[in-house]
């Protein structure tokens, strides 16, 4: 391929990498927050979803540009083409994470059993913020070998969060129970945590489009 | 534009190498170009595309007065480079040919050595006195179209010698040798294979910031990949002309549109 493409081709995955780090940003700061528990530290997540929503129609803008200019093939286009999914996926880990903030922060009290909330959710946090980082990792690893490594930990890490958010969802109901007058509350503190899990569901959504890049067969929508 | 202006809002910051204006050509009673206004810009690669018999090498050919070895052709309009109409009575089309050299489709090296290819034609225009001066000449000429490490130990070989790709190659330097302003290419790389095409590719990108480059070419990936402006021409008109990304991804005309599509030609 041309350099002129090669050029195209890595702005396109500069551009990704700066979406997909302001969103772990955000989600550092929240965990920050969790750990903390200072959830002012929630408030000042600068995540823009409009911004984000830009920045992704340009970089699809720029994929659509470059599959006309280069028809390119094989890799080059299962390339392009996991880049065109890649940053709706972003979008969408854009949302939840705001969405989570907003969210946890309205429902978290001190009037809650916090000990218990936080004993599961900072684990998924992490879990969520290192699936994310790991398959935006993958995005500049030419190394078939740590592809397969790194798309396995995002793996790992979705898994971990599937689980812990099933032990949240089994303790809270537990907590409400007994505290009916909270349920709202409880629930909506389970509504923000399930917005993590999707978060980390999208890390894989992202880590299996890189893996289809590198490796090819079909495409699978997860 | 369906009468074939080439102005378009893309002109503002470019500098304008060629201006077309009005021209018009016919064999015999044949109009073939029918009223083309472009401007060409400066260090920018045009392709022309179109169907065959549509008149882009004709048009090509206007560029450096190659028609007029043509009896039956007859030019109206105007070529302005640099503010003179080569067309004028007292412009000499060979000195135009040396500023606006030619490369072609099938590579037509001299029946010479790979050195004297190069040095033929600066030595004959007097451009490099033969010795020192030449062999650096020819040894830029070979670098700057990236042949120079294929053939450094082997310059006295014929040019025939050397593979279809880099003979395309040869030409090429052949052309830069007596240091014109433009390059016209007409279909270049349609008789070489993917890899030598590739290449060719890569130089045009390269020479274009030292030259302005008009190629023609039947293959659409190639205008898609490497020209900064696409023209489109049927039927003897410039259907339209602009900047390639807006020709490849949102064409204005629907017959552009149709044909880069593969729907008609």
């Amino acid at each position: 391929m041309l350099k002129t493409y090669e050029e195209k081709k890595v702005k396109i995955e500069d551009e990704i990498l700066e979406i997909g780090n302001n969103v772990v940003e955000a989600l550092e700061l929240t965990l920050m927050g969790l750990k903390d528990e200072d959830l002012s530290k929630l408030k000042e997540i600068d995540l823009s979803i409009k911004k984000i929503a830009n920045k992704s129609n340009e970089i699809d803008n720029l994929i659509v540009t470059t599959l006309a200019l280069y028809s390119p093939e094989a890799k080059d286009l299962r390339e392009l083409v996991s880049y065109l999914k890649i940053t709706n996926e972003l979008v969408r880990a854009g949302a939840n994470t705001k969405t989570f903030a907003k969210l946890f922060r309205k429902a978290y009290s001190d009037d809650l059993n916090t000990k218990t909330i936080l004993e599961y959710a900072i684990p998924l946090q992490k879990s969520s913020i290192l699936a994310l980082q790991t398959s935006m990792s993958m995005l500049k690893e030419s190394n078939s070998k740590h592809i397969e490594e790194k798309y396995q930990r995002v793996v790992v890490e979705e898994s971990k969060t599937d689980d812990l958010y099933a032990m949240i969802e089994k303790n809270i109901l537990k907590l409400i129970s007994k505290n009916l007058e909270l349920s709202k509350e409880y629930f909506e503190v389970l509504s923000a945590l399930r917005k993590l899990e999707k978060t980390a569901d999208r890390a894989a959504s992202i880590a299996n489009l890189l893996l289809f890049a590198e490796k090819g067969g079909d495409i699978e929508q997860s | 534009m369906s009468s074939g202006k080439g102005r378009t809002k893309m002109s503002k910051d470019n500098k304008v190498k060629i201006k077309v204006e009005e021209l018009n050509l016919w064999y015999g009673d044949n109009h073939a170009l029918h009223n083309i206004s472009v401007d060409l810009f400066e260090n920018k690669i045009t392709a022309l595309i179109g169907p065959s018999g549509c008149g882009k090498s004709t048009f090509l050919r206007c560029l450096n007065r190659m028609n007029d070895l043509i009896n039956i052709v007859k030019i109206d309009g105007e070529v302005v480079i640099d503010k003179k109409n080569i067309y004028d009575k007292d412009v000499d089309e060979v000195s135009v040919r040396k500023r606006i050299g030619m490369v072609f489709q099938q590579p037509n090296p001299f029946p010479k050595s790979i050195y004297d290819n190069v040095a033929y034609a600066p030595l004959k225009h007097g451009i490099v006195k033969k010795g020192k001066e030449c062999d650096e000449l020819v040894e830029t000429s070979l670098k700057k179209s990236g042949l120079w490490d294929e053939v450094k130990d082997k310059l006295n070989d014929p040019g025939t010698s050397l593979s279809g790709g880099q003979q395309q190659r040869l030409c090429i330097a052949r052309t830069i040798a007596v240091k014109p302003e433009v390059i016209l290419m007409d279909e270049p790389t349609s008789a070489l294979d993917p890899i030598s095409t590739e290449k060719i590719e890569a130089l045009m990108l390269e020479l274009k910031k030292d030259y302005t480059i008009i190629t023609v070419t039947h293959n659409m990936q190639q205008a898609a990949r490497v020209a900064d402006y696409t023209a489109f021409f049927h039927l003897g008109k410039l259907i339209e002309y602009d900047e390639t990304e807006t020709i490849f991804v949102n064409p204005n005309n629907k017959k552009t549109e149709d044909y880069i599509t593969g729907r008609f030609g």
